[in-house]
């Protein structure tokens, strides 16, 4: 049976190689204007941070009427910190629910205040896919602005370090 | 529950959505040169098709095949039946598998030779993860080349998630 719990374990350790890298760069590449989905990785980032957030607060019930980031003032430190530790948040929220909780279904009101029930498994698989999706478009962005050495940040590289310990 | 089996599906319909864009795209924008993990459309589709054939014949217990990448002369047809045709081929033999073969493990080789032991359902789940992060990156290729109306190929969109 696969185990969720450690896909989105691979979540958080995808999104810390792409802290991790940046960590090293100029705040100026973050911001630099590339044309992608989101026109700067700063902004990739804050969208899949945003995801992040409002799906976890949504399998807790609660429902949010705009885009949390909307909100965010911090520096570029702290905008990684809060990245991770929403990343985090999913592994441990998981840790300590049972199947029947995974193969249920949680209601909340989407941002137009709209009633959905959905199954948590699948919401989960969505949050790790959608960030895969934008993580792979943040390589290309870097790959535009000159950077080439990168870690894989595949699934399979993920298992096999699990694999390792 | 969320099986293995839909997400395989999701795959084929997060490459489905890819040939339906690129249906009316004129044939030489493929093989545009953009800065990217693949230097092209074409090559960052034919890497994507490379690694759904290359997991299957792996899982059927088969030599490393040919890869698509390294013989393909066909045209924008070929590859893009070909990038889905590799994905339901996938799904399909996957469809036939019991569960105790998902929960087994797969010994195989790199391409460097280097042997590795993995989770049946792991490797499953790599390959879709691995054509969804390509995908990605084919979108922002788009984008490079001027395009800017695209397809939505989120898993919320594919199970109708609000």
């Amino acid at each position: 049976m696969y185990n969720i719990q450690k896909h989105l374990q691979y979540n958080a350790w995808a999104n810390e190689k792409i802290v991790g890298f940046l960590a090293n760069v100029d705040d100026m590449v973050l911001d630099t204007e590339i044309k992608s989905s989101f026109p700067s990785i700063r902004k990739t980032i804050m969208h899949v941070w945003d995801a992040q957030q409002i799906w976890f607060l949504r399998l807790r019930g609660e429902s949010i009427s705009g885009w949390p980031s909307q909100e965010f003032t911090g520096d570029t430190k702290e905008l990684f910190s809060a990245f991770i530790e929403s990343s985090h948040a999913f592994v441990n929220f998981i840790a300590s629910k049972d199947k029947d909780y995974l193969e249920g279904k949680v209601s909340y009101k989407n941002m137009k205040g709209t009633d959905f029930s959905n199954p948590v498994d699948v919401i989960l698989f969505h949050v790790v896919n959608h960030g895969t999706f934008h993580r792979g478009q943040i390589l290309t962005m870097l790959r535009e602005l000159g950077f080439t050495s990168f870690e894989s940040q595949d699934l399979i590289a993920y298992y096999r370090l699990e694999n390792q310990v | 529950m969320y099986t293995i089996h839909r997400h395989l599906q999701f795959n084929v319909w997060a490459n489905q959505k890819v040939v339906d864009m690129l249906a009316d795209v004129d044939e030489a924008v493929f093989e545009k040169e953009v800065i990217s993990s693949f230097p092209t459309i074409k090559k960052t589709l034919l890497h994507i098709w490379d690694a759904q054939l290359l997991w299957l014949t792996r899982m059927k217990g088969g030599k490393t095949p040919i890869w698509p990448s390294a013989e393909f002369t066909g045209g924008k047809e070929e590859l893009l039946k070909g990038l889905v045709q590799s994905a339901q081929d996938l799904a399909d033999y996957i469809a036939t598998c019991d569960q105790a073969f998902l929960d087994s493990k797969l010994t195989y080789k790199n391409m460097k030779l280097i042997e590795y032991t993995n989770g049946v359902e792991e490797i499953l789940f790599h390959v879709v993860n691995h054509g969804t992060f390509h995908r990605g990156q084919f979108i922002t290729m788009m984008r490079e080349l001027g395009y800017t109306s695209f397809e939505n190929m989120d898993l919320s969109s594919y199970f109708r998630l609000f």
